[in-house]
């Protein structure tokens, strides 16, 4: 296409090439300050600061942050957490979704408008709470398992999926004499992998930041999830086991219980910087089967 | 032959007979729905406690009524003005600064062409929408260190001599709502610029031709060519005004910064969850969720008549 750039459009563009800088940079400046210095050595870094790189390399941060026993189980917790509520969280929204998905359903209006009521209007904190109580589930990873494992918004992309695969798929395996069950398990689910995938993404990180739930229903310290457990420590200032357990002297440890909150945020985004590149993709892929219903 | 059975009958006859051939598929609902029931709706009926006194001996069911006495005393109460004020100044200022910076983020986006330098920006940007409230929150307190802070040193330099910049009440609005237009504005982005990819580009090549400038074509074109989009946006948006939800201002205050912090649901939580006083503090979610239903069909029906687009 024949185009001039007038200069006009080139101040155009190089302005708009500074937002854009700038906007990338805000976003990425402050996880790359926290990594570095949590790779900082916390007595150099706690005198002098940096800016951009560590001044000089040192993994005491993270020393501390998996000294103990505290930390693993916190992990452990959250791991159960995860993959538990992940994993039901699939297997009810896939289900759910598919089964809305099937014009011929009976009682199908009733049940798309049971699950968009709760979109708008719910019980409220009270009445939730209290019917964890009612229900024995108090102070048990159920609390936070269960309530979380169905969202009539992934219904609804799930149920979008399932639109956009071909009627025919599901008629001739009815002519054959298939059941829904055989139909949906051998016929649908291996068909679904992309929108699983998306799913998983959104739930996984989902129950990863589980904060107030645990909050309200986990008496128990042992039985924190990470972000709990890093609240804590960071936004109130208990301290970790492996300030106490590694300090050389005292100002060691006043750099170290200052630099164990940088660290421990890295720790606390870890698992989704890692595979954030690889799975960027299908997150954003999920928003677009999203954003069409609108 | 007909005539013995009636309308209800054969409509009944014929249920079943369907319920029969979807046996299977409302087997594999029957788990999700008895979530939604439980979940969902049991806690609905638990609304009924805001006009009960709720006394746990005698449960939901035997706690007397007594009306609209719980709403008479949070709307006599002290703290109404500032719950409402600040849960709503929170929100309406936040939603002035901050919606339209997905948008311009994504006009942007759009002009420069698809290279890694967009492909990184685009990437990095959307990563904070996937950190917890706390990490986002232990970002804000740990930058704002009195020491170290890279915040508090920036604030040094331009003169600032307190200790502790997250306690002070003038910066906490600044703060909760900056740090929240952070972590959104990158993946807000993505409904608009998807927007824009369905625009016409012939509309584009006939301006080019006609002499437009860029700046011309994204503001006469671009612009207009996503309204739809954001209207439709922006009634949602104001139909989340009296919605904040606890847990990042939670995080975030301490009782020196109530005045300008406590927000409708943070006191729900101290009122139900720390004082166990049920009823009152259900009477207030209550309100709060009601205000936001209303709040929601009002930007619909609105969004309805404007553009005949809408939510469901």
């Amino acid at each position: 296409m024949f185009k001039r750039e007038t200069t006009s459009d080139k101040i155009f563009l190089s302005f708009l090439f500074v937002v854009l800088m700038c906007a990338g940079f805000i976003t990425f400046y402050p996880f790359f300050y926290v990594i570095c210095v949590s790779l900082s050595d916390p007595v150099v870094f706690f005198k002098e600061g940096i800016s951009f790189f560590p001044r000089s390399i040192s993994l005491d941060g993270y020393e501390a942050v998996f000294f103990g026993n505290a930390i693993w189980r916190t992990l452990k917790n959250t791991a159960i957490i995860t993959l538990g509520g992940t994993s039901l969280a699939l297997l009810l929204t896939s289900m759910g979704g598919y089964v809305i998905s099937r014009k011929r359903l009976v009682f199908r209006n009733f049940f798309i408008i049971l699950t968009l009521i709760p979109m708008y209007f719910s019980g409220g904190m009270i009445p939730s709470y209290l019917l964890i109580l009612d229900l024995n589930l108090y102070n048990t990873f159920w609390a936070l398992i269960i309530p979380g494992a169905v969202s009539t918004y992934y219904i609804v992309l799930a149920r979008s999926y399932y639109d956009s695969l071909p009627k025919e798929l599901e008629e001739s395996a009815w002519i054959d004499g298939a059941n829904d069950i055989y139909i949906f398990v051998k016929i649908m689910l291996p068909l679904a992998k992309p929108i699983l995938a998306v799913l998983l993404l959104y739930y996984a990180v989902g129950f990863w930041n589980t904060y107030l739930p645990a909050v309200m229903y986990l008496i128990d310290a042992s039985k924190h999830p990470i972000q709990v457990y890093l609240a804590n420590i960071i936004i109130n200032n208990s301290m970790a086991e492996g300030v106490a357990g590694l300090a050389r002297d005292a100002q060691h440890q006043v750099a170290v219980s200052h630099q164990i909150k940088y660290t421990l945020i890295i720790v606390g985004i870890a698992p989704i910087i890692m595979v954030y590149p690889f799975i960027q993709k299908y997150l954003v892929k999920g928003m677009m089967l999203g954003s069409l219903k609108g | 032959m007909v005539g013995q059975y009636n309308r209800q009958e054969r409509w009944l006859r014929n249920k079943w007979r369907l319920m029969r051939r979807d046996k299977f598929l409302l087997l594999m609902f029957l788990p999700v729905m008895a979530h939604y029931v439980i979940f969902s709706y049991l806690p609905m009926y638990g609304v009924t406690l805001a006009f009960k006194d709720y006394s746990i001996s005698k449960g939901i069911m035997g706690s007397p009524w007594v009306g609209f006495e719980h709403f008479v005393e949070f709307f006599q109460s002290i703290y109404v003005g500032r719950l409402l004020r600040n849960t709503l100044t929170i929100n309406l200022v936040g939603l002035f600064i901050g919606f339209p910076i997905p948008i311009l983020f994504a006009v942007a986006l759009n002009e420069i062409p698809a290279n890694p330098f967009r492909k990184f920006v685009q990437t990095v940007s959307y990563f904070p929408n996937f950190i917890s409230t706390v990490i986002l929150v232990s970002l804000l307190t740990t930058f704002s260190n009195p020491s170290n802070g890279l915040f508090t040193q920036l604030a040094r330099s331009l003169g600032y001599e307190g200790k502790y910049l997250l306690s002070e009440p003038a910066l906490f609005k600044f703060f909760y709502i900056v740090s929240g237009i952070w972590q959104s504005f990158g993946w807000n982005s993505i409904m608009y610029l998807s927007a824009i990819t369905s625009i016409d580009p012939s509309i584009y090549e006939a301006a080019i031709i006609d002499g437009a400038t860029r700046r011309q074509r994204a503001l006469h074109i671009t612009l207009p060519g996503i309204q739809n989009t954001i209207v439709l946006l922006l009634l949602l948006n104001t139909g989340g005004m009296f919605s904040i939800g606890p847990e990042k201002v939670m995080l975030m205050y301490s009782p020196a910064l109530f005045e300008v912090a406590d927000v409708i649901s943070t006191y729900v939580y101290r009122a139900g969850i720390e004082s166990a006083k049920f009823s009152f503090s259900t009477a207030v979610g209550l309100f709060n969720s009601f205000a936001n239903f209303l709040l929601l069909v009002i930007a619909n029906r609105t969004a309805r008549k404007f553009i005949g687009a809408s939510l469901w």
